[in-house]
């Protein structure tokens, strides 16, 4: 079995881990029951791993629907005693905060342990929010690692404070310390509690106003417990870098990383005083780590929350050592930092040189180059729906028709010749966004959400457009997966998150009861058949639901060679005008030109044969 | 120490990952430290990749603009594009096959002859390899080898401080055993082109 290690592993073994990967072994280590999530990247190889070794472990999981089931889930097993893990995305505890929130308020009886896995600069979400809020907006302890080795460290110790507070705690991690991959030592696997007892008490569980009320000051004393943990914790530690450091330097995460490399790479000394325990702060121990330095620089991605606190602390207490946070430094708000800008934000504030290296840099190529952005692959089946589309929209002449679209690969659809996202939110708003459209303008709307989307967050807001009486057009893109993260199981599938049978809920099925007046079923590789679904339903008046299904084509490709079925499309270079019809309408990756012709790369090409169908003069065929 | 930095550039599903992996679980099962930075999610779908690799004593798994020792394209535009990672010291090993990108295709900026894209690397850094791996793991009979060809060929290079049979025991628990001794040769294949160069 893959990742047998971390089921297997024993105290003192190491191996090689990704930071998500390591926070699977510190929950196993820690004994964990229950974990539940919804996918999204930098959280997602969680689940993958926990989907691998969950039966090994004697763990259960599951992909829940969204990352608020996923946060209850866990947040009742663990209030009946049974260790529990929630994970997701950044954005993800926005869908779950609602949850979340309460859950400070009636806290917990086992550990129970919620990731968020941020990604300042955004390199697969459409925000870069710091969740580090979350944490101060609940009132819960939160702990942030720097390395692989400290996620599965600090793991276990979450749920140590989880159960000593009694109190949810958030591990934040962010994509550079969720991907980066290290040698991570083991420590001893706490046996598993699978089954607690629930034992009710309604004035701590139910939280009516008569009981909110007192929860919340109970909580503020909860959060006075966690600041004395967190200024006694050896997760809070002071590390000095060369001999003699004058400055201090307070910072976090993989920031740390960053700093100490920087100092080293500049030659410079420093006291730095690294913190694990992010919130509370341990202000205490900052404050009288202060008065042993010159000055305090405090280095943190995006918000300056540590910063903020500290600069506060210290005007409330007269601590008279100066504080240099990011408009100090000349440290971006936005982004995420790397040792870089942080080697040029030191250089620039002790007026030290920065290092060049041996030789001196390389010279870029001076004109640009051609850009590869992601895109759809090769026989993805979203690019027949939005071929389709743009086919009916041209023939029934409809103008300015809006695209709201959603989070998946087929945002991907974004771009030229498609150009059919024209609006996002977040999971789930292109049919929220759709009605919108539809009540504040004549234009006409289209509107696309994934299979694994649509459970996530687009039924509820189905309901609400059938009611409402809005008028679009949607389009399941049932792929028969949940593709952008990993091809992860939702809802609509027959295996569930540890490869079980499990009931699956047919897309088509739910739209009909609720109530949708036009509901087809589409192949999205027969282009001619899908254009008249797609007229048809642009002249409904009400809701349009349109199913295009059609399997990923990473999984059908991989199915594909293992039965030893593989056929390509090639172009007849004697049939072909030159027209680039397909090129212009398809923009698959496996087209390209050569000398005024198309050609198809048969290293890339799927065999969908969506191309074939659009090529006027039947100039594209199976090669024999 | 002053650590290794090896710089992997490339696109969405050529194994670059799977590569990068290989010479870090060599170098722990060598004793050496090793970090890795990957990029997983949405990029990965046919778009640029880097992973970056740093063996011996960092905390940083991201290697500083123009600090890499070695970069290893798999990709002729991406080896270039990778230039912000490198000094004159630096050396570069490179896959030759282009692939084009859809933009090219659509009219964007016009993919550049490889034999230009060479040429200015050549002027930038201490030494290239030009490496046809793709076609050698195609006569090998495992294309989906061509990343172990650019493994053996940084190895031939003797930058990397492991020995050829540490990465071939490593392989061995990497990839399939009915596709190991494919990938042995193009380890093999990779190596002798640039020891002997």
């Amino acid at each position: 079995m893959k990742y047998q290690a971390l089921v297997d592993g024993r105290v003192g073994d190491h191996e090689l881990l990704l930071g998500n990967e390591a926070a699977v072994r510190g929950a196993l280590e820690a004994g964990i029951g229950v974990a539940a999530s919804y996918p999204g990247t930098p959280s997602s190889e969680i689940g993958d791993v926990f989907s691998v070794v969950a039966k090994a472990s004697g763990v259960y999981f599951e992909y829940s629907a969204n990352e608020k089931v996923a946060l209850e889930v866990a947040a009742a097993s663990a209030a009946s005693g049974v260790r529990s893990f929630t994970f997701m995305k950044h954005v993800g505890l926005n869908v779950a905060s609602d949850s979340f929130m309460t859950t400070a308020y009636i806290g917990t009886r086992a550990g129970f342990v919620v990731l968020s896995a941020d990604d300042p600069s955004t390199h697969s979400s459409q925000n870069e929010q710091d969740n580090r809020y979350y944490a101060r907006l609940a009132n819960v302890p939160m702990l942030e690692p720097s390395s692989p080795q400290e996620t599965k460290d600090y793991m276990v110790e979450a749920y140590s404070i989880s159960e000593k507070l009694e109190l949810p705690v958030m591990f934040r991690t962010t994509t550079r310390v969720a991907h980066m991959r290290g040698d991570v030592v083991f420590g001893d696997r706490r046996p598993v509690v699978r089954r607690g007892v629930f034992e009710k008490d309604p004035a701590r569980f139910v939280p009516v106003p008569a009981n909110s009320s007192k929860m919340h000051v109970k909580l503020l004393g909860k959060l006075a417990e966690a600041r004395h943990l967190s200024e006694t914790s050896s997760l809070n530690r002071v590390v000095d870098v060369g001999v003699g450091g004058r400055v201090g330097i307070v910072t976090v995460g993989t920031t740390f990383n960053y700093v100490v490399d920087a100092l080293e790479e500049l030659g410079l000394s420093a006291r730095v005083f690294k913190i694990g325990f992010s919130y509370p702060l341990p202000l205490d121990r900052i404050r009288e780590f202060a008065a042993g330095v010159h000055e305090l620089l405090v280095l943190e991605e995006l918000e300056p929350l540590m910063e903020n606190d500290i600069k506060a602390d210290f005007l409330s207490h007269g601590t008279r050592t100066p504080v240099c946070g990011k408009e100090e430094l000349l440290v971006p708000r936005v982004h995420e930092l790397n040792v870089d800008v942080v080697a040029k934000a030191l250089a620039n504030h002790f007026g030290v040189p920065l290092h060049v290296p041996a030789g001196g840099k390389a010279q870029l190529w001076s004109s640009p180059l051609p850009s590869r952005p992601p895109v759809l692959c090769p026989g993805c089946p979203h690019r027949g729906s939005y071929l389709a589309v743009r086919r009916a929209i041209r023939e029934l002449g409809i103008p300015e028709p809006v695209f709201a679209s959603d989070i998946g690969c087929y945002t991907l659809g974004m771009t030229a010749p498609f150009s059919a996202a024209d609006y996002l939110l977040s999971m789930g708003s292109s049919v929220g966004t759709a009605g919108g459209f539809d009540v504040a303008t004549d234009q006409k709307v289209f509107s696309f959400i994934g299979d694994s989307t649509f459970f996530h967050a687009g039924l509820s807001a189905l309901a609400s457009a059938i009611h409402n009486k809005h008028r679009f057009v949607l389009t399941v893109l049932d792929n028969r997966t949940t593709a952008m993260t990993g091809h992860q199981p939702n809802p609509s599938m027959l295996t569930d998150a540890v490869g079980d049978p499990a009931p699956a809920i047919s897309i088509e099925a739910v739209a009909k009861a609720m109530g949708v007046p036009f509901v087809k079923v589409i192949n999205p590789y027969r282009v001619a058949e899908a254009t008249e679904a797609y007229k048809e339903a642009a002249q409904v008046d009400g809701v349009a639901v349109i199913v295009s299904k059609q399997v990923c084509s990473l999984l059908l490709d991989r199915a594909k060679r293992a039965k030893g079925i593989w056929q390509t499309f090639q172009v007849d270079r004697s049939v072909c005008t030159g027209c680039l019809a397909c090129v212009r309408e398809v923009a698959c990756p496996a087209i390209f030109v050569s000398e005024g012709k198309a050609e198809i790369n048969q290293e890339l090409c799927d065999g969908c044969g969506v191309c074939s169908q659009v090529c006027p003069v039947h100039a594209i065929g199976v090669k024999k | 120490m002053s650590p290794l930095n090896v710089f992997f550039a490339g696109v969405g599903g050529q194994g670059i990952i799977t590569g990068a992996s290989i010479i870090a679980r060599a170098a722990i099962a060598a004793g050496v430290d090793a970090v890795m930075s990957e990029v997983h999610g949405m990029a990965q779908r046919g778009g640029s990749v880097v992973c970056e690799l740093r063996l011996g004593g960092v905390h940083s798994a991201m290697i500083p603009e123009g600090e890499a020792d070695l970069i290893i394209g798999f990709e002729p535009v991406e080896t270039v594009r990778s230039l912000i990672k490198a000094n004159h010291h630096t050396v570069v090993i490179t896959e030759v096959r282009p692939i084009i990108p859809v933009s090219v295709s659509l009219g964007g900026i016009a993919y550049p002859a490889v034999e230009d894209l060479l040429a200015y690397l050549r002027s930038q850094v201490a030494a290239v390899y030009a490496v046809p791996a793709a076609a050698m793991a195609e006569e090998i009979g495992l294309p989906q080898a061509a990343n172990v060809v650019l493994l053996g060929a940084a190895m031939g290079t003797s930058l990397i401080p492991l020995e050829l049979g540490t990465i071939r025991d490593t392989l061995s628990h990497t990839v399939p055993a009915k596709a190991l001794e494919a990938n042995f040769l193009a380890l093999q294949g990779g190596f002798e082109l640039t020891r002997k160069a």
